[in-house]
């Protein structure tokens, strides 16, 4: 749970009073460049501390970072390792104790349907596996939340699909949050939306209640037009914002 | 390895960590197969070798380092984000702890045959730990020096430039005693009779254990407070830096003494035809050759009387050429190199340069008719009167030229020999 989080870089403020709270499935982040989705993203995962506010980990009120597994839009992995190399390293980095790392990357590469590709040098995967292996990089010290950033850029349709199988797989047993662009895979993998404008959290609802407020004219594009049409329209709507 | 084990301790696959341990021990097993041949074997300079081989060894543990520390710690990587719990001085013990094993783990394989020669042949002393331990922290610092570099510059093709700094890093203490405490290649290495200062040895330990510790602090603060976004690191990571500035300085400024020399070192003598012979206790083996080897000289020259032969190893301080040529040419006093890698015969050249006074004549710096004659006799009394070449005595009898040298004994001992005076 964000609670009244707010975020300065020197003068400028990032993030003014967010409220929110995050359940289990598969939360989405929306909202346009420079909203301060990313300042968001990185407090979630622990990579700076909100300057007001606390975020909450559990019911106890715990007030610090809590266990987050976090693909980065832009990540690099080392050609030269196994695919289970790669997550098994990343497990331990997390905190795995070492003797179940083997453990952990098996299951996390099951999750993300790259079992048979473990014995594989990294190299030789495509896009889409790679971001997949990303996310079993990130799954393997079973996370309490899953923070995925703009996973499915770049990617051809058929592996965005496979992609989504994969996040919409994850999100049945733990909290996944999801910032994107794309508003099918809002409409396709979330239960709830959040969008963030100039710093604040401006909606906060269901990804059905998002729907009938962009319209379904808008939503019937991933790119283009009806895309950005679809969401200034939601965010005039919302938060009065232009741009 | 099977399927069932990733590997966590060197994901990178174990080449990284093998090719650079293979090339380490290749390098000392090479450098040091000179040695190996030698007669007999000193403790004080196959001590002195683990930290002489560092000069080759040290840049490869350093691009090793880098290329490791290049693939697997820039923040971009998805398994070294900072906010990992084990990012930080667990990621960094990891990774040094793997390579610093693996690299003092070759490297002590490569000294293996020479440390087995040293206990079969040496006969004096024993290995000096402190030493030894100088030439293995090199061998850390180096491997720290490197990760750092791959740390700091997040990728893995800045392994040749950490090959070349640690390359000119070791050349800087061949350049002379400047650098001497604070790099682990000498540029000249102690024999018997010699060794090393504890106070210079000290302060070299503590210079390498403090770049260890500094380096690995730094890396240690980057791995777990760099991010993506930006090139440079936070500043308070590197406070540690200007720990190993600080200790750089005080032996420039006073350069401490490389070597202490033996006081009253254990000597072996032996009296042969009025010729004293003298080695220290860890040369005994070499007495026998060196009486062998000089006694048929003696013989020839026929007029030697009270002259000691006396191994250098028991002088107590530096001999230099002049030291050999000069000043104890003057006396009956031999100083005599025993070295492992000279043979004894290359040796007596000292002891026909003093019997025939050409000794004395380079003491005075005489390049005359007196000198001329001084070392035509000189290459007469070291061949037996076998000569080569031009020599005034070619062609005369051993006993003719015995006689003669006998009746000019002063002339040839005082450089003033004259082509009228020849036999």
């Amino acid at each position: 749970m964000v609670e009244n989080v707010g975020f300065t870089y020197g003068r400028k403020q990032a993030l003014s009073d967010v409220n929110w709270a995050v359940d289990t499935g598969i939360t989405g982040l929306l909202g346009p460049n420079g909203a301060g989705k990313t300042t968001l993203l990185n407090l979630l995962a622990g990579l700076a501390k909100p300057t007001t506010g606390r975020i909450v980990v559990d019911d106890t009120g715990r007030s610090s970072s809590p266990r987050v597994g976090f693909v980065p839009q832009r990540f690099s992995l080392a050609g030269e390792m196994k695919v289970r190399d790669t997550v098994a390293y990343a497990a331990w980095v997390n905190g795995v104790p070492r003797k179940e790392c083997p453990d952990a990357s098996a299951k996390a590469l099951a999750a993300v349907q790259l079992d048979e590709f473990a014995t594989s040098r990294v190299r030789s995967l495509s896009g889409g596996q790679r971001q997949r292996l990303g996310v079993a990089a990130a799954l393997a010290h079973e996370p309490d939340i899953l923070v995925l950033d703009e996973p499915t850029v770049g990617l051809d349709p058929g592996q965005r699909l496979r992609l989504r199988e994969v996040i919409a797989d994850l999100g049945s047993s733990r909290t996944v949050l999801l910032s994107t662009h794309l508003i099918e895979d809002v409409s396709h993998l979330c239960k709830r939306v959040g969008v963030l404008a100039k710093g604040k959290l401006v909606f906060d609802g269901t990804e059905a209640e998002l729907t009938t407020m962009i319209g379904d004219v808008q939503l019937d594009g991933t790119l283009g037009s009806s895309f950005e049409r679809g969401y200034l329209e939601l965010i005039n709507r919302l938060g009065g914002v232009s741009e | 390895m099977s399927d069932r084990s990733p590997r966590t301790l060197w994901p990178l696959g174990p080449l990284p960590i093998l090719v650079p341990s293979f090339l380490i021990t290749v390098t000392v097993l090479m450098s040091t197969i000179t040695m190996r041949g030698w007669e007999f074997q000193e403790w004080v300079r196959t001590s002195a070798e683990f930290h002489q081989q560092n000069a080759f060894v040290g840049p490869i543990a350093a691009a090793a380092a880098t290329y490791w520390a290049g693939r697997l710690t820039p923040p971009q990587r998805v398994f070294a984000q900072p906010f990992a719990a084990r990012n930080g001085h667990k990621v960094v013990i990891l990774h040094l702890g793997t390579l610093m094993t693996a690299f003092l783990i070759s490297y002590s394989v490569g000294f293996i045959p020479i440390v087995a020669a040293t206990v079969r042949l040496a006969e004096y002393g024993g290995p000096a730990p402190l030493v030894i331990a100088s030439g293995y922290l090199g061998v850390m610092a180096a491997t720290a020096f490197g990760y750092f570099i791959g740390v700091i510059g997040r990728t893995a093709l800045l392994a040749p430039v950490s090959f070349v700094l640690m390359f000119g890093v070791a050349v800087l203490g061949t350049g002379g005693d400047t650098f001497s405490a604070l790099v682990p290649v000498l540029h000249i290495t102690p024999s018997l009779g010699s060794v090393e200062t504890v106070p210079f040895v000290s302060y070299r330990l503590a210079f390498l254990v403090l770049v260890i510790v500094s380096f690995v602090l730094t890396c240690v603060g980057i791995v777990k407070r760099q991010r993506s976004g930006t090139r440079f690191p936070p500043l308070r990571t590197l406070v540690a830096l200007p720990l190993v500035v600080l200790l750089v300085i005080p032996p420039l400024v006073h350069p401490p003494a490389l070597f202490a020399f033996e006081v009253d070192p254990p000597r072996v003598c032996l009296n042969e035809q009025g010729v004293e012979y003298c080695v220290h206790e860890g040369h005994r083996s070499q007495l026998s050759n060196i009486v062998s080897a000089v006694d048929p000289l003696i013989k020839i020259h026929g007029s030697v009387s009270d002259v000691r032969i006396v191994d250098e190893a028991l002088r107590g301080a530096y001999v230099n050429f002049d030291d050999r040529m000069s000043v104890y040419a003057m006396s009956n006093f031999i100083w005599y190199p025993v070295d492992p890698f000279n043979s004894a015969e290359s040796s007596i050249r000292l002891v026909s340069s003093h019997l025939s006074g050409l000794a004395r004549c380079r003491q005075e710096r005489k390049y005359d008719v007196s000198a001329d004659l001084a070392s035509d006799l000189e290459q007469w009394l070291r061949t037996s009167g076998s000569t080569y070449g031009e020599n005034v005595f070619q062609g005369r009898t051993v006993e003719v030229v015995k006689t003669w040298i006998a009746q000019h004994k002063q002339a040839i001992e005082t450089c003033s020999l004259t082509a009228s005076q020849l036999p």
